[in-house]
């Protein structure tokens, strides 16, 4: 493997969080301690379910919000301490695809002059130049150039996400990350735009981290995967080897809960109960609230990142726990 | 784009007739100026005198008929307090009005849209903080009592401007500077919060992302998207100008519509207050034909729609 692209380390964000004037001022970890690195054209899935801070580690990996701990180097540049002019190279390197791409594309500009804008913006090319990139880059992810005039209301979703990965990709980024990039869309688009995203990974020199929720999605456009559970990475791996043998009571229950055609195939993993439950995260295992594998030492001692098996997992029974999850066997040949 | 202006003018002509029906009605029936105007020591007969004279012995679809019958042709009569035709009473008040609304209207937009955008784009600093304490000082403070501390400031005590009158312009002064900032505020507070939540929106996080410096995002990206609620705002303080000319010239002695208006209510002088309802009834209407053209300009939702019929 060579030298890594992006190197995350002890990554912490904590947010401060006042209710009013005169409320005490809580806080709220978001992201917990992740470590993350990520190899030249390499693509990293990062699940979880919302609040478990996964698009927070993705504004952090980029820079759009400074870390309360730890740091992200690029090319081995900290983005501590880089200047206003590193700071636009790695804008230049690196892309943010965002869910909703109505929201993520400006109503009052037409899709042209945002795909372009990137290259004028950073001298790439003159204005008339960029207009042929971009004119470029809509046909490669299949948009005919009589678009470029359009608005994003005289648009379909997939179209419009479309124009957002064009964005995206204009200026070749080597990272891009994908902020539940395809879950707003419905299942005949998704399929689309993964087919877009595959091809496009073949022909640029690009990484990325998949962020997203969908664990039947991911499967298909990722080498390696890390879930998140309260902002903590609780396991982490090869795609396959995760998807074979779980470890994690977490992640063992969200593939479980993945939906399958197959009418003979019942679910027997535990279900977890509840919602997330914050007032976990001082001491022991942040799940235990909600694992029907927990026992007395998962309150008391909170389980570190280790290796289980090919993969690494936070998990203090990790070793113990049956290879068998029944609608899995379906999923992983 | 036409089609979609004259569809809004008829309709705004059809607001205009309707508001003036519904006054003429009411003005009719909430008080007789025939005693208002001679107060109540006058003999029945001059009472009666006074009803036969201006018509006001007819039933009140008679007068109506009448009353518009004359205002197609121009002509809105005569004021019941001192004879003089009402076209000439109002036209010698509108120029006093516009110079206090339009300077105080443009006034305000050049102090409180600089100040919101500060004060958004600075937010939760110093400067944001001073701006919006200025902001809810100047909007909860009623604009009349505004303007009569800034008479105790500037007239009572620093002697500089005059309290009252119109002679000169530094007469003006005072009651622009009233106007301006209760306006002023509002624009600020409106502009900020406007702005921030365009600023929160996912497509400024993508430009951000994509490296388009910060400025240029609250420039190309953030204003033109923060200017359509913007219009509306302002249309909604252009219309409430004239109400407030109502306030404020009583206070300065400004002798504009405003005063004029309060005058003619309150002493019954009913052909004044029905032309000037129609003069601001045709106003607001304007501004609002004036907001809905503005709306079809900035937004690609509408401008396209209307294109595309």
């Amino acid at each position: 493997m060579s030298a890594p692209l992006l190197q995350a380390r002890d990554l912490t964000k904590v947010f401060r969080l006042k209710s009013g004037l005169f409320a005490k001022a809580s806080s709220q970890v978001a992201v917990d301690s992740v470590d993350l690195d990520l190899a030249k054209r390499e693509r990293v899935g990062v699940v979880g379910e919302s609040g478990s801070g996964k698009s927070t580690l993705g504004r952090l990996l980029l820079g759009l919000t400074p870390p309360t701990v730890g740091d992200v180097r690029f090319e081995g540049v900290p983005h501590t301490e880089r200047k206003s002019r590193d700071w636009s190279k790695f804008r230049m390197q690196t892309s943010l695809v965002q869910q909703n791409p109505m929201s993520a594309l400006n109503p009052q500009m037409t899709i042209g002059e945002q795909v372009a804008e990137a290259v004028w913006v950073h001298h790439v090319a003159d204005r008339a130049g960029a207009r042929d990139r971009a004119a470029a880059m809509l046909e490669r992810v299949g948009l005919p150039t009589g678009m470029m005039g359009r608005f994003p209301h005289q648009m379909s979703g997939g179209q419009r996400q479309r124009v957002v990965i064009a964005r995206a990709l204009i200026l070749d980024p080597k990272l891009v990350v994908f902020d539940e990039a395809v879950s707003a869309l419905d299942v005949s688009v998704q399929a689309q735009v993964v087919s877009i995203l595959r091809s496009l990974w073949q022909e640029l020199d690009l990484a990325y981290v998949f962020i997203t929720h969908d664990l039947r999605i991911v499967r298909h456009l990722v080498d390696r995967i890390a879930v998140m559970y309260l902002g903590r990475v609780v396991e982490t791996g090869d795609i396959r080897s995760v998807y074979a043998w779980p470890r994690h009571p977490y992640t063992r229950a969200l593939l479980a809960s993945v939906p399958t055609m197959d009418p003979r195939v019942r679910n027997v993993e535990p279900p977890i109960q509840g919602e997330l439950d914050f007032s976990t995260l001082r001491q022991g295992c942040a799940f235990r609230s909600r694992c029907p594998f927990a026992i007395e030492r998962c309150v008391s001692e909170t389980p570190a990142l280790r290796q289980a098996g090919d993969q690494k997992v936070a998990c203090h029974r990790a070793e113990e726990l049956p290879r068998e999850i029944v609608p899995q066997r379906e999923m992983a040949q | 784009m036409m089609s979609f202006i004259l569809a809004r003018t008829v309709r705004a002509l059809v607001v205009l007739f309707l508001t003036v029906t519904f006054v003429f009605i009411v003005l009719r029936l909430s008080g007789d100026p025939a005693e208002q105007i001679l107060s109540d020591v006058a003999t029945p007969e001059a009472l009666a005198a006074f009803r036969i004279n201006w018509g006001l012995d007819k039933s009140i679809l008679e007068q109506f008929l009448i009353y518009w019958s004359h205002a197609i042709r121009g002509d809105f009569g005569t004021s019941f307090a001192d004879g003089r035709e009402v076209f000439a009473v109002i036209a010698e008040r509108v120029p006093k009005t516009l110079l206090v609304t339009v300077s105080a209207f443009v006034l305000s937009m050049l102090i409180g849209i600089p100040a919101g955008i500060l004060a958004a784009v600075r937010r939760e600093t110093a400067s944001d903080k001073a701006v919006m304490a200025g902001a809810v000082l100047g909007y909860s403070v009623p604009n009349f009592l505004l303007g009569l501390a800034l008479i105790f400031i500037f007239a009572v005590w620093l002697r500089v401007l005059p309290s009252s009158g119109s002679s000169t312009f530094k007469h003006a002064i005072l009651p622009i500077a009233t106007f301006a900032l209760f306006n002023a505020a509002g624009v600020a507070r409106f502009t900020r919060s406007t702005l921030i939540d365009v600023m929160g929106q996912p497509y400024i996080a993508a430009a951000r992302a994509d490296g388009v410096p910060e400025w240029d995002i609250i420039l190309r990206h953030a204003l033109p998207n923060a200017a359509i609620p913007m219009v509306t705002m302002l249309g909604f303080i252009a219309g409430g100008l004239l109400g407030g000319a109502s306030l404020i010239e009583p206070v300065f002695g400004w002798p504009g519509l405003g005063s004029g208006f309060v005058r003619a209510t309150s002493s019954g002088d009913l052909n004044v207050v029905q032309a000037m309802i129609i003069l601001f009834t045709a106003f607001m209407v304007t501004i609002n034909l004036i907001v809905d053209i503005l709306y079809a300009v900035l937004n690609p939702k509408i401008r396209l729609q209307s294109n595309e019929r």
